[in-house]
Formats: structure tokens, sequence, C-alpha cells
């Protein structure tokens, strides 16, 4: 059993050291590649090449590796405690706050790391709203999954109501922040945030067999052994401070936190001890290869790489529709 | 030495919110022991079962598991001795029916705690006993009632519980896996000096297998005690409000309920 | 032949008291025209505008803003005439408008100089100053000349328009900002883009090396002058390496009128012709 575990975790994690050196090589620009093997080599150097390497592509590698996994991690586990395969990390409302604290920020002139904290902010604030209304209700999955999706409607309709007193320049910038992106300019903010999600992630690993007893439902995983209650809180907390963390330095990245766990549980099956961390893997080499793809399609012209996902996940969920007893649910 | 009862209750009232479901409960249940509850719908039984295995805390009195009383006993502590069998209902995630197995084992393995020698033997047992052979590498979602119904059992048994209680656990079965269930369970009880509560809707079942029936009616235990002393006419007539017929059945003296057509009457 | 001279006659006589008499009570829809109005001196006839007003039109009536206008203050205020642009109002106004019996004119789209200096003879023959706007339309392209004038000659410069950080959004040749880099002697990098404002990939800028980037200060969420000056540190960068990157004031290049426009020619060429005017 612990062989047949390591196979999928190791050939997926091999997949991702391919997929990230092919993205380095590739990029968002034609760079020849002995010039990239070159730069790669020789970390301590200089030029217009090195810096473009090191400190712009490999920056959004790692950001694109972190949020993928990311996402893939809530995703599998919101789908979990809530039971609910169609469950992702934004089901509880937090791109709503998030895109409210953005908006918020464009409109009010705050920038820089100042944005990223409001649109944190903003997640937060979603998350402990809906918290508050579901612990009244003994966080029952229903109320949760309801009370997020109150609360993503109240939170976009504030959204537009802010967008409906400002000028179109604002809206705009809001909408394009919006529509997610791993090009950031501030490299020290990639770093921060890759160290503390990745922690985040790891530390997710642990509770991967809570992660099993909670999808069998909060009663069965009390008897089990489990705290249900707690656990719920716990994950449910945990998860979406990874979330809203993505959130703040990428805005919001459509589906890769619904379907990335879908084709991992087919994959490897449900258990979340090989699940979770595959997910992880996989989010994280999907990512890189929309965003490599959202880089060069048009390029110089780059598209959100939320739509690249976006269409992709419109195609598995068409195939969700159609083929659901293939994916083993009824 | 003085045997202490697996499990006693003394004076519980518990119930949801302001509503106060089953009142005043007190039984003893000692080990190699089958207790059957039996009642109307609404009449507290699966509130019981919650309360027993500590998902809702009593309103008033104390219930005590080998001698400690549960508000004081960890989560993990009763997981250890207690196993529940909530009733049926889908479980979402096609888990394989080994791994859905193995996760009983959760309380003495921990979060991380590899798989021993121990799990694996046990898991072996369970397997055989619940003659899972065949669908250990299946997919839950791909089994069928009864086969499902033995992986959880199995998934139960698979941490030897000191104490087992089932909600309804012959519902949605033939009665080729009824009777396979109840043997089951009667066995483990017999063998393996488990204690067992049962929450059971078939009177004729509960007078079959167990040793002890407690009926429950409006949240009160109306009747406890051996088959014979709890399943008789004016009991049935006075807590469900219908007509019935209780006749010994052909195996010992253990009494046989036959419904009366045309014998509902309206309160 | 003799009927489509007498339809024109007809459609003249229908059309002509709009045309020729001079409206005294006009509503802005567009913002820079709001501007071009006042610039025209034509500011007492103003009777309404939208949010995000010039401060000449500063006590005018709000009614609206560019996605949504309130339709019954517009009828409240018996307006004669509304200005409206394609590129900047719904359609689905413009008509809900025009079958409510309101005078609507509708602008194109402008481009660039040439447009917007059509644009604004037309508004001032409407408004009965055409006398005002010939003026000001000889001044700004004597002074547009003057300008580019300075630049022939030189060397191109490389320009790069930053207008978000995050995403990179810059500004192709379809727009103002690729007209005023085109007359300043500069060359737009992105120039040669489909799109107005596309989004831009980071390492496509420094693979071009520009010798100029302007950061426009207000676009995507960085007002008060607080910006990432990410260019600064880049290696290499022609831009960088001579302390070329400049931020503008958004104000300068957005909104543009033709006083406008030659104003924010004048800044753009002073910050490409460095070498020319000797400053920093």
């Amino acid at each position: 059993m612990g062989k047949t575990r390591l196979i999928p975790i190791l050939s997926l994690g091999f997949t991702l050291i391919t997929v990230m050196f092919l993205a380095l090589l590739v990029g968002g620009s034609p760079i020849p590649t002995r010039y990239v093997i070159r730069s790669l080599s020789n970390p301590g150097g200089s030029g217009v090449f090195h810096t473009l390497i090191w400190d712009v592509r490999m920056p959004r590698i790692v950001l694109g590796t972190v949020v993928g996994a990311a996402l893939a991690g809530c995703g599998v586990v919101f789908q979990a405690i809530l039971r609910n395969p169609l469950a992702e990390p934004y089901t509880l409302g937090v791109s709503g706050g998030g895109a409210l604290g953005a908006s918020l920020a464009i409109v009010l002139g705050i920038g820089g790391l100042g944005m990223v904290g409001m649109c944190f902010g903003g997640c937060l604030v979603s998350v402990f709203t809906v918290y508050m209304v579901a612990s009244m209700r003994n966080f029952s999955n229903t109320v949760v999954i309801l009370a997020g999706v109150v609360f993503s409607f109240l939170f976009s309709s504030l959204v537009m109501l802010i967008f409906s007193l400002s000028s179109t320049r604002d809206v705009y910038a809001a909408v394009i922040w919006l529509m997610g992106s791993l090009s950031s300019a501030d490299t020290n903010l990639v770093w921060v945030i890759s160290i503390a999600v990745t922690s985040s992630l790891v530390f997710l690993l642990f509770f991967a067999r809570d992660l099993d007893l909670m999808s069998l439902g909060d009663e069965r995983a009390t008897y089990l052994g489990l705290d249900a209650k707690k656990s719920k809180i716990f994950f449910f907390v945990l998860a979406s401070f990874i979330t809203a963390s993505c959130v703040a330095v990428a805005g919001i990245i459509s589906f890769v936190g619904l379907m990335v766990p879908h084709f991992v549980r087919k994959l490897v099956g449900p258990s979340h001890g090989t699940m979770l961390p595959c997910a992880m893997l996989a989010g994280s080499s999907f990512l890189v290869i929309c965003d490599t793809i959202s880089q060069r399609l048009l390029s110089p012209v780059e598209l959100p790489v939320g739509v690249i996902t976006g269409i992709a996940g419109g195609i598995f969920f068409l195939l969700f529709l159609l083929r659901r007893d293939w994916w083993g649910y009824d | 030495m003085i045997k202490v009862p697996v499990l006693k209750m003394e004076h519980v009232s518990a119930g949801y919110g302001e509503r106060i479901v089953i009142k005043d409960i007190s039984l003893e249940l000692e080990s190699s022991e089958l207790l059957g509850i039996v009642g109307p719908n609404g009449s507290g039984k699966t509130t019981l079962f919650r309360t027993v295995t500590g998902l809702i805390k009593p309103r008033s009195g104390r219930i005590y598991l080998k001698g400690r009383d549960i508000m004081h006993v960890t989560r993990r502590a009763i997981a250890m001795d207690v196993s529940a069998i909530p009733q049926l209902q889908n479980i979402v995630f096609p888990y394989s029916v080994e791994d859905f197995i193995m996760m009983g084992r959760f309380v003495q393995r921990g979060r991380s705690g590899a798989q021993g020698k121990t799990d694996y033997d046990l898991l072996e047992h369970v397997i055989d006993l619940f003659d899972l052979a065949s669908l250990r590498y299946q997919r839950i979602s791909s089994i069928s009632g009864g086969e499902l119904q033995r992986a959880i059992l199995a998934q139960a048994l698979i941490k030897e519980p000191e104490m087992m209680l089932l909600d309804e656990p012959t519902s949605h079965l033939d009665i080729k896996h009824q009777s396979s269930i109840m043997g089951i369970i009667r066995d483990l009880v017999d063998k393996r000096d488990v204690a067992c509560i049962m929450i059971l809707h078939d009177l004729n079942l509960a007078g079959q297998y167990c040793d002890r029936i407690a009926l429950l009616k409006d949240g009160s235990i109306f009747r406890i005690g051996s088959p014979d002393e709890v399943i008789r006419e004016e009991y049935i007539r006075d807590v469900y409000g219908t007509e019935v017929l209780v006749r010994q059945g052909p195996f010992g003296s253990r009494p046989y309920v036959f419904l009366v057509p045309g014998a509902f009457r309206e309160d | 032949m003799t009927l489509a001279v007498g339809l024109c006659l007809v459609g003249f006589l229908l059309y002509a008291p709009c045309v020729l008499a001079v409206p005294n009570r006009v509503i802005s829809l567009v913002p820079s025209f709001t501007r071009e109005i006042c610039e025209l001196g034509a500011a007492d006839i103003l009777v309404g505008v939208t949010s995000f007003r010039p401060k000449c039109a500063a006590t005018k009536q709000v009614v609206g803003n560019l996605t949504e206008v309130n339709i019954e203050r517009v009828i409240a205020l018996k307006p004669d005439l509304v200005i409206a642009s394609k590129d900047s109002n719904p359609k689905k106004i413009v008509m809900k408008l025009r079958t409510l019996g309101v005078n609507v004119v509708v602008f194109e789209k402008q481009k660039d100089l040439d447009g917007i200096l059509y644009t604004f003879l037309r508004l001032g023959k409407m408004l009965g100053r055409e006398n005002r706007a010939r003026e000001i339309v000889t001044r700004v392209r004597l002074e547009v000349k003057a300008i580019s004038s300075r630049a022939r000659g030189e060397k191109s410069v490389r320009v790069f328009w930053q207008l978000g950080s995050s995403p990179l959004v810059t500004a192709s040749n379809k727009t103002f900002i690729g007209s005023l880099t085109r007359l300043a002697g500069g060359e737009n990098i992105f120039g040669m883009l489909a799109e107005s404002y596309p989004r831009v990939n980071r390492e496509e800028v420094i693979l071009r090396n520009p010798d100029v980037i302007i950061v426009v200060k207000d676009m995507g969420g960085s007002k008060r002058g607080v910006y990432v000056n990410e260019w600064a540190h880049v290696d290499g960068l022609n831009a960088a390496s001579e302390g070329r990157i400049y931020t503008l004031d958004p104000d300068i290049v957005c909104q543009p009128t033709p006083l406008r426009f030659a104003r924010a020619l004048d800044v753009v060429s002073r910050l490409l012709q460095r070498n020319v005017h000797g400053e920093n």
C-alpha cells in the first residue's frame, strides 16, 4: 500500500519539475535556449537575459506553482469538509470579499502592498461573516454553502455599487486586476506569499486522514474519533487563509480548485493521503502550463490566465455533466 | 471485584436546542449483551443513540462509559471503546472498500502513523469475517447496499470496540442480508463480549435476536426487559396505537408480532 | 431625380430648425466634450453633465456616468441638444433618448489629432462658436507643428508606456498616447498591437529594451504617486541605465481636447527629447 501511494506522488512530482523547467525555457518571450541555460547555470551573473530569467520568469513560475498547488489543495479541502464535489476554494465567498477589498483599494487610490493588504482583508471579512452565520447554525454544510453563495452575491453587488460610483479608469483597473494574473511587479511579495502558502500546504498534508473522515459526514467522523466541529473550523480557517493569500497576490483564477481535484480523484482515488499531495502537484503543473499558454498564445499580448483555466474548466464541466457515471458519483 | 457495567445512564434528558426529546432515561448495559431499542417514529430512538455516543450533550443526568463520566472523556477516548454506526447515508466520495475500512483505525493510528502489522492483521481479519475479499479494491460507490452495510460494519469492528451502537443496521437490506448481518452481530456479542445497542424498527427482528428490549414512548422508556416481557399486545397497542397479535414464535419462547388488517386506530 | 431633390428638400426643411438654430440648453454625456464646451466658452449653455466633470462645469447638474444615464433627469432638464460619443456611451441610452424625442448627436470615435480637431470644429459649429473653434484649432496646429519639428532629425526614441502595473497594461498606436508619441519623435515599442490598451508581457518589455519608460500614475490602482518602480533595477535596460523612467499625471494624457493635446505633446516631447532641451 505504501508503494502504490508513492508511485502517483513521485510521477506527478516529476511531471511538475519537467513542466517548471519547460516553462523556464519557453517563458513569456522568445529567448534562445542557450541564453536561458547560460543564465540558469550562472546565478550570480548579470545582463538583460539574466534579469529576465531570474527576476521576471522565475518568480512568475514559482508563483504559478504555489498558487496552483494552493487552489487545488484548498479545493480538495472544501470538497471534503462540505461533502460536495462541486465545492471550490471560492465557494465560501472569499473571492467576493477579495474583489471588494481590491476595488475599494483602487477607488481610494491605495496601490502596491496596501492593495494586497486590502484584498486580503476583504477575503477575511467575507470568510468571517460566512463563519459567523454558519456558527449560528452549527456549521451545517447546507448553511455554510448557502451563506457562501449569499455573501458572494452581496459582495459582488457592493463591488458593482463601487463601480457605478467610480470613474471608468478605476473600473477598468479593477476589472483587469480581478481577472487574475501571476505577473507581479513586486518580487519580494511573491517570495513572502510563496513561503507562507507553501508551509501552510505542507502543514495541511498532515491532516489528510482527518479529511477522509470528514468526507464521510460529521456524525460518522465524530464516531470514528474526530471532533468534527473543531476539525471543520480548523480546515475552514486554514484553507480560507491560503485562498485569501492567493487572491491577494494573483487575483481570482477560476476552475483550478474545482477541476484539478476531480481529475486527480479519478486518477488516484479519493483517499486523501495520496490524493491531497497529488492534487497539489497536479494543480501546480496545470496552472504553470496555463500561464505559459496565456503568455505565448498572442505574444506579446498577454491573456488573463483565468481565461485559459476557465476554457479548460468549461470543457471539463460539460464532460462532468454528460458522463457523470464515469466520475464515480451517482 | 465488582463488575462495572459498560454503559450506565442515570436520569438522562437530552434534545436539540430548546426541544427536549428524551426524558429521564436510566439503563445499564453489560458486556456481551445485546439491547434492542424499539419505538414509534419520533419516540427518541436516534436522539438516544446520539446521546450515548456523545454527539449531543445530555441536558441533565449522567452517562458512564466503563465507569467514566463521558462529559469528562475526550472524543478520542470514547471512539477507542465505542463503535457507532449511524443510519445508512450516501458516501459522496468513491473510496476503495479497503481504504474505507481502514478509516476505522484512525483513533489507534492517529494522523500520521504508518500502517502497522496490527492494522494489517485486523484488516485481513474483518475482510474475512464479512466476506469482503473479492470487493476489497472496489469503489464503495459501485457495491450493493448489503455489501456497503458489511463494509461499514467492518470499519466499525476494525478498532475492536467494547461497545457497538447501530442505528437501523438492516434497513434497505433484503431478508438474506438481514439475517446475515444480525447473525454476525449476535456472534460478536456472544463470542467477543461486545456490548451492543441496536435501534430496530422491526419488532420481530428485535424479538428474535436481542437479549433485552427497551420500548420507547415519547422520549421515555415505557418498558425494558426480555423480549417476552416487553413485546406484549397491550404495550404495543399503548405505544404504537395499533392493534396487533403477539404469538410465540417457532424458535424458543421468543414472541412474534402479527399485524391485524384493518385494526388501525385513529387516536 | 426630381423626387430625390424633393426628398432632400423636405429632409432639409424638417431638420433645418435643429441644424440652424443655436442650442441653448445642452447636455454633455462625455467628460472630454464637457471640457471642450468650456474651452469654446460655451459653459453657460451647458445644463447637464456626467460625473467626473471638469472644474469649469462643477456647478452643472449630473445626469449620470458613462454607462448609466438617468433618462428622467435628462428629460426634466429640457435639453435641445444632447452630445454623446460612440466610444463612451452605450448605444442603448442613445436609442432610448431618441425615441423620447430628444435631439442626440453622436460623435465618432476619435483616434488621433485630426479626429480631435475635426470633432472640435464640428462641436464649435453646432454650438455657434465656430470662430473661436477655428482660432483654437489653428493655434493648436501651429504648436503641434512647432513641437514635432523640434523632434525632426533626432534619432527616434523607443518608448514604453505603462498604464497599469499588475497586470501590465500599455497603449498601442491606436490611442492618443500613440499619436502623442509619434508626434513627439518617439517610437512606441508596442505601437503595432491591434488592441488599444493591451496587457503585455513583462519579459517582452525587457527584450524590446525601451530608451524611455513613462508610467502613468493613476492607472491600475496606484494613485497618489505610489507605484512600484520595478524597472529601475533591471540590469541592462536602456531606460534604467540612463535614468529615463518618468511618471506622468494621468490628467495630462486622459480626456484630450485640442488644448490639452498640445500641452500633453509639449510635456511628452520634453521627456523624449531630453538632449534638445537639456533637462532631465
